[in-house]
């Protein structure tokens, strides 16, 4: 299983990484700063060209608000980009602004969640998140196509 | 009419009382018409017994005399016909009894051989006429014949005949033996009907007059009864005159009249019997020669029968009854009854001719009596008319003379009541006219003192329209008055500037410089709308004040409406509502600007409380691991995690500190003063010293840098906030530099703080300026010091901008003031 965590407080990485570590939800995390870096993830760019240091994630954790690309407009990218608009993308932010949470939604965000304060609270939400991207969910093979009208 | 004369007038009114000249006085006229009215009655009466009153069921003597008489010549003649008719079947009768007589059967046959044997041999008849005379069986049968001529009187002759030959072999008259009479219609009629008698006239050649003659067969009964052929023998003739029946059967008897007369027809019209009276051109008429042509001969000939009034064969007026019977089946008779109109309606005809002259009598004698009486009516009544015509010659005094107490003398007196009233009416209206007269004098007075009292309201008037003119003048709005039909101008006040309006101008070329009403859709013609509804509009209009300045009115028009409801005219005033108009805009314009900063602040407020909530989430959550870490005794662990706490609240605090700076900008404001900006870059390098040196960092300063005007502090910030981001953001560069200069954009001054560090993408050059943002994530920065040099250059009325070509260029701040050509950059 993989994730790609867009975060660009490295502190808040940490948690999301140690969480995930605990609850041995993922074998894989990549995770990156800002918005330019995540698009050049997905879009194989610049450092991430190799195929093999950017392999598609089973799902995106996503910050809305990033340096140099806005979350949102990272999303926009990748839902208007056919091969990747299948990757389930969940925004993680602090932000409750229903702006933000509207935008997102009407991005096709696939899940939008706040990062909560509490610690027992922030342990249990990424154990949550974990078990029921990876493991309940059901998605389609990776790369299958989808016709378009 | 006035009392002038007028001819026609006159004429007229003569015409109504004078009569129309008569040729006759009026007496002679009544005895006319009443002697004529007298004989008119008189006749009509006997006109009417006798003839009977038209189209009703009154006949009139006349009439009653003719229909008595019709129906009696219907009866009689009915009774003649049956009279005729019983006669000739008894001669029938007698034809067949004789025919059928044992002598005659037995005797006949002996005969028939002798005369056929003549016949045949062609034997002189004399010699044949001797034999017959000779013959026994001749005689037998002659005794039997003149047997019968003894009992029936009636009969002249009787004869039997051979029925092959025709020769007579038996005859009451012995000359005639031997004789032939198979031509005759008699012999032929025998013989085609063997079963009956047969009748037949024909002419006799002795006297002239017409013969009947009774015929029949005479069959041999031996063969018949043995059944063999019929075999005929024989034909008997029995010969009667036409004056031994005519006489005694057709004799009427004079019971109609005494010109009555039968005349017997045969079916082609010849006369059977004699005729009464010579033909009209005096011969007499010759019985079975003379064809009668008259109408109800004709009639009864063909079979019809009826009455009829006509004319007979002398072309005399009759009344007829005419009837038609069978003597034998193949032939048919007619009679015709007729008596003279004359004989029947002659005592009619008299009793008018009596009736016409004691009309004619009675004609004189009403004349005479009408004379005598008229002359008593007229004598006054001429003197009655005497009187009028002097009264209308104008002599009121004028009366008639009373002579009698009858109609006439009642009239003579109502004539002179009526003088006498007519007289009074003549003084009544000349008192009248005098009254008039007086009347029209004093309305003439009042007439006058009306007039000047007008002329004083004229001048009421003009006293007020003077003061509504200085009322209209006053105003400070311009005003007109508008004729609704051409929209021209009748009026309008000097704030309309009406001392240069032409005259004729209408509305929309003098305030709108148009040809035509306006008609735009956003520009809508009030007036229009004032002439559709009738009811007062306010409309807006943009007008040009005589700079040419945009000027906004508010049109007001009001109607002024005739007796009838019907707009003719149009008040117009209009209303300056430019400052007003600006004022609302102005006001908008806060309004939005003010709406814009409460989005603004909104955004804030969602942006800072996501900001102040990261580092609590690092806080509490490492603190969470510490926990951990603690009972775990990983002291590397325990140190990594407390500087995360560590930095995490220190990136807090500085963070509510720059919240607090951006609050302050723009509220709180020190008093603008004249700062040199090498002043303020000196006092930045000192503060960032530690920095500049320990990065090896060099400067290069600019000598001709300006002098700023505004809030010193704040500019101060502005110049550190962006030598320190040019420090702090040199990367990996072995030659960090930093230039401080001045150059000129066009007509604008503009300072730059010029670095060779790790340069900005251009597509991020925006968003570096907001709130919060960063390019590069560490626990330095907290996004606010661009947001705040930002709203400091702003808020001096400046503008701030980066230009950098992209990661590893280098990036260059620049900002400019104005008031910067003046040398002091930020005074307005």
């Amino acid at each position: 299983m993989i994730i790609l965590l867009v975060e660009d407080n490295p502190d808040h990485a940490e948690l999301i990484l140690r969480s995930f570590e605990e609850h041995r939800v993922a074998n894989k995390i990549f995770h990156v700063q800002d918005g330019e870096a995540a698009l050049d993830y997905l879009f194989r760019r610049g450092c991430y060209s190799d195929p093999k240091s950017s392999p598609r994630p089973h799902v995106i954790l996503l910050d809305l608000r990033l340096p140099k690309i806005d979350g949102l407009e990272v999303l926009k990218e990748i839902k208007s980009t056919e091969k990747l608009q299948q990757i389930p993308v969940v925004a993680l932010t602090t932000s409750e602004s229903e702006q933000d949470m509207a935008g997102a939604y009407k991005g096709h965000v696939n899940s939008y969640l706040v990062k909560p304060v509490d610690f027992d609270k922030f342990n249990r939400l990424m154990d949550d998140l974990g078990f029921y991207w990876l493991a309940w969910n059901r998605k389609p093979p990776l790369g299958s196509r989808v016709d378009r009208a | 009419m006035k009392d002038g004369y007028n001819p026609d007038e006159q004429d007229r009114q003569d015409s109504r009382i004078r009569t129309r000249p008569s040729r006759m006085s009026l007496r002679a006229g009544m005895a006319l018409s009443f002697g004529a009215l007298f004989a008119i009655i008189v006749l009509l009466v006997s006109l009417i017994r006798t003839f009977g009153l038209p189209w009703t069921s009154d006949q009139g003597t006349y009439g009653d005399a003719q229909a008595q008489v019709l129906k009696q010549l219907s009866l009689v003649a009915n009774l003649q016909k049956e009279l005729l008719l019983h006669w000739l079947e008894e001669r029938e009768t007698d034809a067949t009894v004789l025919s059928q007589r044992r002598v005659i059967c037995s005797s006949v046959p002996k005969l028939l051989d002798l005369a056929r044997t003549y016949a045949d041999s062609g034997k002189p008849k004399d010699g044949l006429h001797a034999e017959l005379v000779k013959e026994k069986n001749g005689e037998a049968i002659a005794e039997a014949l003149r047997s019968v001529i003894r009992t029936q009187e009636i009969y002249r002759k009787i004869q039997v005949a051979d029925a092959e030959t025709g020769i007579v072999i038996a005859s009451t008259a012995e000359h005639e033996l031997g004789i032939g009479v198979s031509h005759q219609q008699f012999f032929s009629d025998a013989l085609n009907a063997l079963d009956r008698a047969s009748i037949s006239v024909m002419k006799s050649p002795g006297t002239g007059k017409a013969d009947l003659v009774v015929s029949r067969a005479i069959v041999d009964k031996s063969s018949a009864e043995a059944g063999g052929e019929t075999r005929v023998l024989g034909v008997a003739a029995m010969y009667v005159d036409e004056t031994r029946f005519t006489k005694p059967l057709l004799y009427p008897g004079g019971a109609i009249g005494d010109t009555e007369e039968i005349v017997l027809l045969t079916q082609d019209g010849r006369i059977i019997t004699s005729l009464k009276h010579p033909l009209p051109n005096g011969t007499q008429a010759n019985p079975l020669e003379y064809k009668i042509k008259t109408q109800s001969a004709t009639l009864a000939a063909q079979g019809k029968e009826g009455i009829i009034i006509t004319r007979d064969y002398r072309d005399v007026p009759v009344l007829a009854a005419y009837r038609h019977f069978k003597s034998s089946p193949n032939t048919g008779w007619g009679l015709v009854l007729k008596v003279d109109q004359d004989e029947i309606l002659g005592p009619t005809r008299k009793r008018l001719l009596h009736a016409s002259s004691i009309s004619l009598l009675g004609v004189l004698a009403a004349g005479i009596m009408a004379a005598l009486i008229a002359g008593r009516i007229a004598r006054p009544i001429q003197l009655l008319s005497r009187t009028a015509q002097e009264v209308e010659a104008g002599n009121f005094d004028a009366r008639a003379e009373v002579v009698t107490s009858d109609e006439v003398g009642q009239l003579a007196a109502t004539f002179n009541s009526m003088i006498e009233r007519v007289q009074n009416w003549h003084e009544d209206l000349e008192a009248q006219v005098r009254n008039r007269t007086l009347r029209l004098a004093e309305l003439n007075e009042d007439l006058t003192r009306e007039v000047v009292e007008r002329k004083h309201g004229e001048e009421r008037i003009a006293r007020q329209n003077a003061f509504l003119n200085t009322v209209l003048e006053s105003l400070a709005h311009p005003f007109y008055v508008i004729d609704a039909a051409d929209y021209t101008i009748k009026m309008a006040n000097s704030a309309a500037g009406s001392g240069h309006i032409p005259g004729g101008s209408t509305c929309y070329s003098l305030t709108h410089g148009r040809s035509e009403p306006c008609a735009s859709e956003n520009h809508p013609c009030p007036l229009e709308e004032v002439r559709r509804t009738g009811r007062p509009v306010i409309a807006e209009h943009v007008h040009y004040d005589t700079d040419g300045a945009t000027r906004h009115v508010e049109v007001h028009a009001y109607p002024i409406l005739d007796a009838a409801g019907r707009v003719v005219q149009v008040i117009e005033y209009s209303l300056d509502i430019t400052d007003r108009k600006r004022n609302r805009q102005e006001r908008e314009r806060l309004i939005s600007e003010l709406e814009a900063k409460n989005a603004e602040l909104e955004r804030f407020t969602y942006t800072v409380s996501h900001d102040l909530k990261s580092p609590l989430i690092t806080i509490k959550g490492f603190l969470g691991y510490l926990e951990t870490d603690a009972v775990s005794g990983n002291l590397e662990r325990i140190k990594a995690d407390s500087e995360r706490i560590q930095g995490a609240v220190e990136k807090m605090g500085r963070l509510l500190d720059e919240l607090l700076e951006l609050s302050r900008i723009g509220r709180i404001m020190n008093a603008p003063q004249e700062v040199a900006l090498h002043q303020l870059v000196r006092e930045a390098i000192d503060s960032l010293a530690g920095r500049i040196t320990g990065r090896e960092v060099t400067l290069d300063i600019a000598a001709d840098l300006p002098v700023l005007y505004g809030d010193a502090a704040r500019l101060r910030e502005v110049v550190e906030n962006l030598l320190d981001n040019a420090v702090k953001f040199m990367g990996d560069q072995p030659h960090p530099h930093v230039e401080i200069g001045v150059r000129q954009d066009g007509n604008e001054t503009v300072v730059y703080f010029k670095d060779n560090g790790v340069g900005i993408d251009p597509r991020y050059h925006d968003k570096i300026f907001g709130l919060f943002e960063r390019l590069i994530q560490d626990n330095q920065g907290t996004g606010i010091g661009l947001a705040i040099v930002k709203r400091i250059v702003e808020a001096h009325g400046g503008r701030i901008w980066v230009e950098s070509e992209g990661i590893g260029h280098g990036s260059v701040f620049a900002f400019t003031l104005p008031g910067g050509n003046e040398g002091k950059m930020g005074r307005r």
